[in-house]
C-alpha cells in the first residue's frame, strides 16, 4: 500500500458563490472518522480550517495531493444551512473548484461524499436543496478529466457492533445505514485502490452478519471492482466540450 | 429463480412487475390527493412499478438500440399495457441520446440512464422563457427558466423531462426535482408542468442543427 496525499474539502454549499475565497469550508458527518482511519493507515490527511478558504493556499495543499475528498455540507458550527438553489450552488462549487482540478490537477482521484436521496430523485420527499446541490456536483464532476468516486451515504447510525459489514450497490433506490467508520472505511478503500473505484457511483449501507468481523478494506474495494462503471468514466482524460 | 442484476428484462422482472401492479403497497396520500378526477392510486402502483425497473435499470437496455429499446417496450406490455405506456418516450429518447455526438450533457443524461433513470418528452411547451434570453452555454453557463410543458403522462413518474426548445435550437434536460408543481391539464391524462426560475445549467442542454424529431436519428416510428 502506498501512502497517499489526502486533501479534504467541506465546501457549505449554501455559500457557494457567496464568498472570496474558493469555498467556505464546513463540518461533515464522518471527517473524524475518516481523518482518523487515513492517520492510522499512515495517510498524510490536511482540510483547511473551517471557513474561508482561499485560492492560494489551497493551490499549495493541493499541489502535493494524490486524492481529494469532497465532502459538500451543510453544516457549520453555528447549525444547519440550507442554499436557497441547491443546483446553482452545485454548480457554482463545480466551477470554482472542479473546474481548475479538471484543467490543472487532472491525474488527482476525487472521492465525492454524496448521498442516498441523489438517487431517489424526485421519489423521495426527505430531499432538500443541499440534495440538488449534491446531484449537480455529481454530474459536474463526471462531467471533468480527474478519475472520480462518487459515494452515496444511506442514513447516517452510530457506530455499530463489529458484525455490520460495509457494503456498497448501485442501486439508484438504495436505503439503509451507515456509521460514520463506515463511510470512512469506503472512502479509504478508494484512496487506497483508485484502480478498483474509480468511475463508480456506489450507496454506502452496513449490513449485520454475525461473526464476520471487522469489513476488511480489501473486501471493500473488490465490492468496488464489481460495479459496473459510470458510462462517463469512458470520457475521462478526453476533452469533452 | 435467478434476478439478473445486468438490466436485462427477465422473468423474474415479469413476475415482480405483475406482483407490484395486482398487490400494491400501501397508498401513500401524496399531492395526487388534491386533484379531482386523479387516480392517484393507480399512479401510486406505476410508481411502485417504476421503482422496480429503476433498481433494475431495466430501461439501460433501451439505449442498446431502437430494437432493443421496442423489445422492452414489448416485454413491459405483456405484463400491463398501461405501464408499457409510461415508458414509450423513454424508448424512443434513450437510443436517440445514444445515438448523438458525444458531449457533457449527452453523456450526462445518457449515463443517468445507464444507472436507472427513466425519461419522458415533453408532448407540448406551451411557453418557456429564458430569464437571459437564451440558453446557458459555455461562457454563462448557469441559466434560470420560467416555463410552462404539457406530459402525457404524471411527471412524477420519470427522472427527467426532455423538450425542445426551438428558439436556442437546443435539447432541454429538465430534472423533475426542478419543477415548481404539476397539475393535471385535460381528461385524457395528460400534465402541466410549471418551471419558475428552475436553474439548468449549459450541461443541462444540448444543441442540436434541427428539432430532434426531425432528424434521421430519431426513431422512425417515434411520435413526431
Amino acid at each position: 500500500m502506498q501512502m497517499a496525499n489526502i486533501v479534504e474539502l467541506a465546501p457549505v454549499l449554501a455559500y457557494a458563490g457567496t464568498d472570496d475565497g474558493v469555498i467556505v469550508q464546513g463540518i461533515w458527518n464522518s471527517r473524524d472518522a475518516t481523518a482518523g482511519l487515513a492517520h492510522a493507515r499512515g495517510h498524510s490527511y490536511w482540510r483547511p480550517v473551517d471557513g474561508s478558504v482561499a485560492r492560494d493556499e489551497l493551490d499549495a495543499a493541493l499541489s502535493v495531493a494524490d486524492t481529494v475528498v469532497l465532502a459538500p455540507t451543510a453544516k457549520v458550527v453555528t447549525g444547519m444551512r440550507q442554499p436557497l438553489d441547491g443546483s446553482e450552488a452545485g454548480r457554482i462549487v463545480g466551477h470554482r473548484l472542479l473546474d481548475v482540478l479538471s484543467t490543472k490537477r487532472p491525474r488527482i482521484h476525487v472521492v465525492l461524499i454524496s448521498h442516498f436521496l441523489v438517487g431517489h430523485g424526485v421519489a423521495h420527499h426527505n430531499a432538500k436543496p443541499q440534495t440538488w446541490g449534491l446531484c449537480a456536483l455529481e454530474a459536474h464532476l463526471r462531467g471533468g478529466r480527474n478519475p472520480w468516486t462518487i459515494l452515496r451515504p444511506t442514513w447516517l447510525s452510530t457506530v455499530h457492533d463489529p458484525s455490520y459489514q460495509t457494503r456498497l450497490t448501485s442501486d439508484q433506490h438504495a436505503d439503509g445505514l451507515v456509521s460514520t467508520t463506515g463511510v470512512a472505511a469506503a472512502v479509504m478503500a478508494a484512496v487506497e485502490d483508485p484502480r478498483a473505484a474509480s468511475g463508480r457511483t456506489a450507496a454506502v449501507y452496513n449490513l449485520s452478519i454475525p461473526g464476520s468481523g471487522e469489513t476488511a478494506l480489501s473486501d471493500i474495494s473488490d465490492q468496488f471492482a464489481s460495479l459496473e462503471r459510470d458510462f462517463e468514466a469512458s470520457y475521462v482524460l478526453q476533452t469533452v466540450t | 429463480m435467478t434476478v439478473s442484476v445486468s438490466g436485462e428484462f427477465d422473468d423474474a422482472a415479469a413476475y415482480a412487475l405483475r406482483d407490484i401492479l395486482s398487490d400494491p403497497a400501501t397508498h401513500v396520500p401524496t399531492i395526487l390527493a388534491d386533484h379531482p378526477g386523479v387516480n392517484g392510486r393507480r399512479i401510486s402502483a406505476l410508481r411502485e412499478a417504476h421503482d422496480y425497473i429503476i433498481g433494475r435499470k431495466l430501461g439501460a437496455s433501451a439505449t442498446r438500440s431502437p430494437g432493443d429499446a421496442a423489445r422492452l417496450i414489448g416485454r413491459l406490455a405483456g405484463v400491463d399495457q398501461a405501464l408499457a405506456s409510461t415508458l414509450y418516450w423513454h424508448s424512443v429518447l434513450a437510443p436517440f441520446l445514444a445515438s448523438i455526438p458525444s458531449s457533457r450533457a449527452r453523456n450526462a443524461v445518457l449515463g443517468n440512464v445507464k444507472r436507472g433513470h427513466l425519461l419522458t418528452w415533453a408532448s407540448a411547451v406551451p411557453s418557456w422563457t429564458w430569464r437571459s434570453g437564451s440558453a446557458p452555454d459555455a461562457t454563462r453557463p448557469v441559466g434560470k427558466a420560467d416555463a410552462l410543458i404539457e406530459a402525457d403522462t404524471y411527471p412524477g413518474l420519470y427522472d427527467a423531462i426532455l423538450l425542445w426548445e426551438s428558439r436556442s435550437a437546443v435539447l432541454v434536460i429538465v430534472p423533475t426535482y426542478r419543477a415548481a408543481d404539476w397539475i393535471p391539464a385535460d381528461a385524457a391524462g395528460r400534465w402541466s408542468v410549471r418551471l419558475d426560475g428552475a436553474s439548468l445549467h449549459a450541461d443541462d442542454v444540448i444543441p442540436l442543427s434541427a428539432d430532434p424529431r426531425a432528424l434521421a436519428l430519431w426513431p422512425g416510428d417515434a411520435q413526431k
